[in-house]
């Protein structure tokens, strides 16, 4: 598969246009901001509303975002002749995500700013975060697959957010129900035991876990996102 | 039916025309059902542009054309292209602000830019103003110059005779070429001149008008000039040198002193003996016309056999 930074940039730039002149869209990336701002006049400041916030924040911007970006080119008819152009698969999929990548990445640092949220371990947290959000780009390229059009794709981000923004809240009925206990090996779980263990001096072996399984579910993520697209390309 | 075209399409592996070559602009007249299957199967082969693919409305008409040749890698310069589609005004204008017209030369950008050795157009020129027909017609020349062969899917046969005269029709049994007489414009920029020829004929003090193609011969008999339609002798008034006259653009031909036949029902020439002829017609049985000894060159010459 060969990849073209020329292509993955122009694609980059006319995502960028497109997204940026789509306020439908784009205003989601404000939704976390006012979040943060909120839980901190609050004066909440949990680990566990932290991440509340942040996993909502990759839900509700990266994956969405992502999907309407992949959506939007089916409802306008355009991902048949992006798809017969000379840019590969990887290109295009590398050059929506790294849009989507950036995106976030801003997004996510001013709302942790907002929130007041101090890391005990910042360069961990932001690698634990970059896989996250590979994760959700890869969830948010299967949303778009799937869905025709932008309202669609607004629709099916939805499970998205349910079940890896809200699944960790499952955690708490594990006592009372043992297969709550599942929640535990979400991403997003995995991901606030990971920040948890930042502030309290965790052993590395489980930093390693937690990472793994991160990194486990991005894979399989990505490798179902490319195995879609490629049938999608084949069959229209 | 997509069955049997598939078939036919499968059987020769492709489904061009046999005689296509580098840089040559095929026209494909047929029906939008064939035309998707066409496209369908030939997209593995080269880029197929389809004529309901859509835009980037939210892009300036610039940041479009900076995408497409971006994208293919594109030698020329921004100015040039848009020299080229027409647009160089319009370039900060949003692709959603442009006429339906304009917005498609922008989609043409995809084939010119993307297109190989081999690429499909699926209505070059559907709802389209002129200048963009002749900006796309430009376009598709440079194509094939550059060596692409270029296939032409359309249902309007005006369509596809602006780019090309290599128009094939398509059925069950695979490609037909389309034969186009060079005349066949000239006449129909003059004024169409209406001529009606009827013959004449009595028939139980009834006048009857034939139309000459359904005569099968004309005789002269006692003074008499009999005019054969069917088997039946219908009596004229004309002479039949007058009739020879008008109706020789028919392809009637005198092929006796007292006879006229219709060389269209002419099924046989019958040697009698090396200097009596006979034609048979293919009307009735055992019609039959006697021809002269010294018509028999001329006439072979006529309908061109030896």
């Amino acid at each position: 598969m060969n990849i073209s930074i020329k292509r993955i940039q122009a694609i980059f730039t006319k995502d960028y246009k497109e997204f940026s002149r789509n306020y439908a869209v784009s205003i989601m990336v404000f939704m976390p901001f006012v979040l943060a701002l909120f839980y901190n006049k609050m004066g909440i400041h949990t680990i566990d509303s932290y991440f509340m916030t942040i996993n909502l924040t990759l839900a509700m911007v990266t994956a969405f975002v992502q999907s309407c970006l992949i959506a939007e080119e089916k409802e306008s008819n355009t991902l048949r002749s992006l798809m017969m152009s000379p840019a590969s698969i990887a290109d295009i999929l590398i050059g929506k995500s790294s849009l989507v990548f950036a995106i976030s990445a801003i997004v996510l640092a001013v709302t942790i700013y907002l929130l007041g949220y101090k890391p005990g371990n910042v360069l961990v947290l932001a690698l634990a975060l970059a896989v996250s959000i590979l994760f959700y780009i890869a969830l948010g390229t299967i949303c778009g697959l799937f869905t025709k059009t932008v309202m669609e794709a607004s629709v099916a981000a939805l499970p998205v957010m349910g079940i890896f923004s809200f699944g960790p809240m499952v955690l708490g009925l594990s006592e009372k129900y043992p297969i709550a206990g599942i929640a535990e090996w979400l991403p997003s779980s995995q991901l606030i035991l990971l920040a948890e263990g930042l502030e309290a001096a965790m052993p590395a072996k489980e930093i390693v876990v937690s990472f793994a399984v991160m990194i486990g579910w991005t894979i399989a993520a990505i490798i179902a996102a490319s195995v879609l697209y490629k049938k999608r390309m084949t069959d229209d | 039916m997509g069955v049997e075209l598939k078939a036919v399409m499968e059987e020769g592996k492709t489904i061009l025309p046999a005689c296509t070559l580098e840089g040559q602009i095929i026209g494909v007249y047929t029906d939008i059902q064939k035309m998707q299957l066409i496209m369908q199967q030939l997209k593995q082969q080269g880029y197929v542009h389809h004529v309901m693919d859509g835009q980037y409305r939210r892009l300036k008409v610039e940041e479009a054309f900076r995408f497409y040749m971006k994208m293919a890698g594109c030698p020329q310069s921004l100015e040039e292209m848009l020299e080229l589609l027409g647009l160089k005004k319009l370039r900060k204008k949003k692709v959603t602000d442009l006429s339906l017209s304009q917005q498609q030369r922008i989609a043409f950008l995809r084939p010119y830019l993307y297109g190989g050795t081999f690429l499909t157009i699926e209505e070059p020129f559907h709802r389209m103003d002129t200048d963009t027909r002749m900006i796309i017609a430009g376009l598709i020349q440079q194509l094939a110059e550059r060596g692409s062969i270029v296939l032409l899917l359309s249902n309007n046969l005006e369509d596809l005779l602006i780019s090309t005269n290599d128009i094939f029709r398509i059925d069950s049994s695979g490609f037909h070429k389309m034969d186009f007489n060079e005349e066949q414009p000239t006449i129909t920029e003059e004024e169409p001149v209406i001529k009606i020829e009827k013959i004449q004929t009595k028939k139980n003090d009834k006048t009857i008008l034939f139309n000459p193609p359904e005569i099968d011969y004309i005789e002269s008999l006692d003074g008499e000039i009999l005019v054969n339609v069917a088997g039946v002798s219908y009596n004229c008034s004309l002479t039949l040198q007058e009739l020879e006259k008008r109706l020789r653009a028919y392809g009637f031909y005198r092929c006796h002193r007292s006879y006229i036949v219709n060389l269209q029902k002419v099924r046989e020439i019958i040697t009698w003996t090396k200097n009596s002829y006979s034609l048979k017609l293919s009307v009735g049985e055992g019609t039959v016309v006697p021809l002269s000894r010294n018509k028999l060159s001329e006439l072979k010459e006529l309908v061109g056999i030896s």
